[in-house]
């Protein structure tokens, strides 16, 4: 087990738990803290050359 | 040290002595005492005795105990704060911040940032308009958020 296997689907856990907490209206700062998380993993297995191809880019919310 | 044969000669060993903590505390706050009055160079209530690397962490420690205490909970995180600071640091420009602008002054992913804005806006932190380009939001500070980061960062010495 290692990050660079296991990482991109715990990534993409990550994200659908982000979804959902989007979906439930669930408090702002939870999806912030959540949404940083996100970046930071998704940066780091760029980094280790994990193959994120099945993710797709993320999408970011605007104004 | 003194040059041979000429100014005062060195003192020997017997004159050395260690200083407790104590001892070189209350040196330090003599000699603050002493820069208040006139004729010293150094501006008042500055200290001379440049702090500790553990005094700094407790320092540090205690202003983000104070941050929590007066702003709440949300900014136990860094990110919030991060980005009141920069919209406190460019209050008094004339142009509004943006998004990006914020992005780049606190290092923060862009979706991030949007995200927290959510927040600081609800809570009364930041106001956000639309700018004469539809597609650029205006930040700025509210006067409660100017309030508190005058509050919190008066208390530093």
């Amino acid at each position: 087990m290692t990050l660079k296997q296991n990482g991109p689907a715990a990534l993409a856990r990550m994200e659908q738990a982000l979804e959902l907490l989007d979906a439930c209206d669930a408090p702002g700062e939870v999806g912030a803290n959540l949404d940083l998380a996100i970046c930071r993993l998704r940066e780091l297995l760029q980094r280790r050359g994990a193959s994120l191809a099945a993710l797709g880019p993320r999408r970011v919310a605007g104004f | 040290m003194s040059k041979s044969g000429s100014g005062p000669e060195a003192p020997s060993q017997s004159r050395f002595y260690w200083l407790s903590d104590e001892d070189v505390g209350a040196a330090a706050r003599l000699l603050t005492l002493l820069a208040r009055g006139e004729g010293s160079d150094v501006p008042a209530g500055q200290p001379l005795v440049a702090p500790t690397l553990e005094e700094r962490a407790r320092h540090a420690l205690a202003l983000r105990q104070r941050r929590i205490a007066l702003l709440g909970d949300m900014f136990s995180t860094e990110a919030p704060f991060a980005m009141l600071l920069a919209l406190y640091v460019g209050r008094t420009r004339a142009t509004p911040h943006t998004v990006t602008e914020l992005n780049e002054a606190t290092c923060l992913p862009a979706s991030t940032a949007l995200r927290w804005l959510g927040p600081l806006v609800s809570g009364g932190w930041v106001t956000r308009t639309r700018g004469s380009d539809a597609r650029r939001a205006e930040l700025r500070l509210t006067k409660k958020a100017g309030k508190a980061l005058d509050d919190l960062l008066g208390a530093l010495p």
